[in-house]
């Protein structure tokens, strides 16, 4: 699909139009909360609903503040080598000061930032179930929203080096994510390696002998309700992310839409015919998994690929997620309860690889390769060493007797579902 | 999540709920800043692990730093693309001595 230049003017009407699915694009993050919850343990469900809301706000607040200054679309940190101006952070007023002066799109663009941020925060939240204290996830978001997240909504969507590849090296169109699989949800996903990483897993998942502990998710149903209510915001995010950052024509949406749809379906029925071979059965969790792993794809790419294309790249999302939540398990001991490396990381490097591999414009592809090595390169070690940093300050972890009471005991004082017994589990026998 | 999926390739048994029950709410006061932090070990197999982590981790930005690289010394599109290939595999080497660091450290906290 041919996207009209980036220079050109977006008209009122597009604008109205990305403001109102703009609106919509909220339900991804309630979705995502839902299904962080539901995978969790019934005896955390509160705390972890509760830091959902907790971590949007603080991700808001903390992008609003501090964070929009460094991602704002002019350069205040710009060198020049080779010949070429490399635009590394961007400048712009702190408390967004100057938001009334700014173009209606570039208004619209900062509240797609703030809510992006507030996504990305969520994601190691849920990779950190069951474990994690209210204040260490709420530190850790706070700390994404204001470093790293703007460093690279600068670079992809503010003018920065990576969406400048084509001027300067003539690759494509320069890197390209309409939807945010960047600098939302690898970015996410490999800070939830980093969280895990930092705070450990929890305790009896993984025994002196024999394999990994099962301790499975508490609510089937909100994970399944979640990931319907998550399609919802993700047709608006899709949407408005195509006309903000990729200037699509309104005509262009009703194909981004479906390649949304053919995404999430395709790696949906993927990831069941994988369980179903595989195990006997489909598993419910992880079809969530593979639906929310297709749906991370095409934030890469539903605005840029033909259908075909997209449902291709939503049924590898569908066979790889299930196996590599596995491997990651079972072979390399990373307690993950949500699957966010997995859904997040590996879903949306690979929906951006595959946006580079079938959109129609030559160089394209290396644009996106160019982007997935910065990716990596960045996001991983910063995070994991502001993680480790900020781990010695407020503490992630919540002590043993916090976590065999529950969080939501610990944390809240009171349970998610007070009428119900408590139980204790074994591996604290 | 991956509970169903590891109980039956494991076939142990599922997540045994015991008949003790808590009708106990406990109220902790707030604890800024203080408890255990996570992060390392005491053992040398943890200190080993966290070095060898770090190792890892600082592999990773040169890896990006050769992508970057390539882009400003080749002009040929084929030279430029084998090096964003090696920049990426020299990433996902690091990430390798990295998971391969946080499975050691697993194993002797275990």
């Amino acid at each position: 699909m041919n996207l009209p230049p980036l220079e050109q003017a977006v008209p009122d009407t597009t604008l109205a139009l990305a403001f109102g699915v703009l609106m919509v694009a909220p339900l991804a993050i309630a979705g995502v909360a839902l299904i962080n919850t539901g995978l969790g343990r019934s005896r955390s469900a509160a705390q972890s609903l509760l830091g959902c809301l907790l971590i949007f706000s603080v991700s808001l607040i903390a992008f609003a503040v501090l964070g929009a200054t460094f991602a704002g679309a002019e350069p205040a940190v710009a060198f020049t080598a080779a010949g070429k101006s490399w635009n590394w952070i961007g400048g712009g007023s702190l408390l967004l000061a100057r938001f009334a002066s700014l173009r209606t799109e570039q208004q619209c663009g900062v509240i797609f930032e703030c809510l992006a941020a507030s996504l990305a925060g969520l994601i190691p939240w849920g990779a950190g179930a069951d474990r994690l204290r209210l204040a260490g996830g709420c530190v850790a978001a706070a700390v994404l929203s204001v470093f790293l997240f703007p460093l690279l909504a600068h670079w992809v969507w503010g003018g920065g080096w990576l969406a400048q590849l084509a001027p300067m090296f003539g690759l494509g169109a320069g890197f390209l994510d309409g939807g945010g699989a960047a600098n939302v949800h690898v970015l996410g996903g490999l800070s939830a390696l980093a969280v895990i990483w930092v705070a450990g897993p929890r305790k009896g998942k993984f025994p002196k002998e024999g394999l990994a502990t099962a301790m499975p998710a508490h609510n089937a149903v909100y994970v399944l309700f979640g990931c319907l209510v998550a399609l919802v915001g993700w047709l608006g995010w899709n949407a408005a992310g195509a006309i903000l950052w990729l200037h699509a024509a309104p005509a262009a949406l009703p194909a981004t839409a479906l390649n949304t749809l053919l995404a999430a379906a395709g790696a949906l029925f993927a990831t069941f015919a994988v369980t179903r071979i595989r195990f006997g059965k489909p598993d419910a969790s992880l079809c969530a998994n593979g639906w929310l792993a297709g749906l991370v794809t095409s934030s890469a790419c539903a605005a840029l690929v033909s259908p075909g294309a997209a449902l291709f790249t939503g049924v590898v999302a569908g066979i790889f997620t299930p196996l590599l939540v596995e491997v990651l398990e079972l072979a390399l001991s990373i307690d993950d309860p949500t699957g966010a490396i997995t859904v997040h990381a590996a879903g949306g490097l690979w929906g951006l690889f595959a946006a580079g591999l079938f959109a129609p414009r030559p160089g394209q592809l290396l644009a996106q390769m160019v982007g997935i090595a910065a990716l990596l390169g960045v996001c991983l070690p910063l995070s994991y060493v502001l993680f480790a940093l900020l781990n010695r300050l407020v503490p992630f972890r919540v002590d043993p007797d916090g976590e065999r009471l529950g969080m939501d005991l610990h944390e809240l004082g009171g349970g998610a579902f007070p009428e119900f017994v408590i139980h204790r589990d074994e591996s604290y026998r | 999540m991956v509970a169903d999926a590891c109980f039956r390739i494991s076939h142990k048994r599922p997540f045994h709920a015991s008949s003790d029950t808590t009708h106990r709410y406990v109220l902790r006061p707030f604890r800024f800043g203080k408890g255990k932090t996570t992060l390392g070990s005491t053992g040398g197999e943890g200190r080993q692990g966290e070095a060898m982590k770090a190792a890892g981790l600082i592999v990773m930005p040169a890896g990006f730093f050769l992508a970057v690289a390539a882009l400003v010394l080749f002009s040929d599109p084929a030279r430029r693309g084998a090096f964003v290939v090696c920049g990426i595999l020299v990433e996902a080497l690091g990430l390798a001595v990295a998971l391969r660091a946080h499975m050691q450290d697993q194993r002797g906290r275990a």
